[in-house]
């Protein structure tokens, strides 16, 4: 992004001083047809849009320079300050966030993850955007994802300052292997053998139904 | 500027550059710490040397600031710790230099690529008939 606007600059300050040096050095009154041309294209809807877009992409391109150069730098998002003993240990949001979501992603249950961490008064706060798969008691779960979350917030990345973990279920699934495999139980003894096959099958059936 | 130190005979100045050779082979020998889009193994080019870190001299002394990118599960304060002081221990006895801080910023979390389990081939075990 940085390359590219420095190039669109470059490229814009070429044409201005390739216009200048044209008009001094070769023909003075082409700033008369330039403007003729203006007039003449803002007749037309295209034109005026066109004059609208070149006007703000140069107000844009401006504005970015400007502030590229009181030093505020684009997209560089707020780090946070683990420890100060023996010069500070940072960690920037995006870590955080790419740390999450990989934990999450470990997490049987857990199909998609979306992260987004800010910093609010010096705490941090943790907004996730989960979908599910439906396998179990989601409030259980979820406590028990937050708990672990948090610890290991706390133990890995050393964040003291984690104020709270806020989760939305976006969308619950159903578990992607829904057919779970029947198990081959070893027949009760005391029975006849078409029966215990009967009976191992019919147990089979009900369990792949009861999953399913 | 630059950094430098003084002997009987004059002063000696060392470059940014020579300061980040040694921490791009401190951070090298690490396992938890690569700077960000460099693959193991790979050379850490002069730009993204320029890029990831930052040397202040200050009276002849260095500031550093790194940043970095950490392994997946790695307890951070711990490794930065122990990675600032090998930095600022090789600099101090490779360059002469003292060091002031150094600072260093986790900027992403890479993960190593998981290796495939090797495939085991059991065999049957030999009985070995013993006689006295």
């Amino acid at each position: 992004m940085k390359t590219l606007v420095n190039i669109l600059s470059s490229i814009a300050f070429f044409f201005l001083s390739a216009f200048c040096l044209f008009l001094v050095l070769w023909d003075s009154e082409f700033v008369i047809y330039i403007a003729l041309l203006i007039e003449r294209m803002l007749d037309f809807g295209w034109g005026i849009a066109l004059m609208f877009t070149a006007g703000f992409g140069f107000l844009a391109l401006a504005m970015y320079l400007l502030l590229y150069a009181l030093g505020f730098e684009p997209r560089l998002r707020q780090h946070l300050i683990l420890s100060k003993e023996d010069g500070p240990i940072g960690i920037s949001l995006d870590a955080v966030e790419d740390f999450i979501k990989r934990k999450g992603r470990n997490e049987p249950g857990v199909r998609e993850l979306q992260v987004h961490a800010e910093v609010i008064d010096g705490m941090l706060d943790i907004d996730l955007k989960m979908v599910l798969e439906l396998h179990r008691n989601i409030p259980d779960f979820m406590r028990e994802f937050q708990q672990k979350l948090n610890r290991e917030l706390k133990e890995t990345l050393g964040l003291s300052n984690l104020r709270e973990v806020n989760i939305l279920i976006h969308k619950i699934l159903p578990k992607e292997n829904a057919n779970e495999p029947i198990l081959l139980v070893p027949p009760p003894a005391g029975k006849d053998e078409d029966d215990e096959t009967d009976h191992g099958m019919e147990s089979g059936n009900r369990s792949t139904a009861d999953s399913s | 500027m630059i950094g430098f130190f003084d002997t009987e005979l004059g002063r000696v100045q060392i470059s940014p550059a020579i300061v980040r050779r040694f921490i791009i082979r401190e951070v090298a020998k690490t396992h938890n710490f690569r700077f960000p889009g460099v693959k193991p193994g790979e050379d850490v080019s002069r730009k993204t040397s320029e890029k990831f870190i930052r040397i202040n001299f200050v009276e002849g002394n260095v500031e550093i600031t790194l940043t970095l990118s950490v392994e997946f599960g790695a307890r951070i304060i711990k490794e930065a710790r122990e990675l600032q002081g090998k930095i600022a221990r090789s600099i101090q006895l490779g360059a002469g230099i003292n060091v002031r801080h150094v600072a260093v910023n986790v900027e992403s979390v890479f993960e190593h690529p998981k290796m495939e389990e090797p495939l085991l081939i059991e065999h049957e075990s030999d009985e070995a008939v013993v006689v006295n």
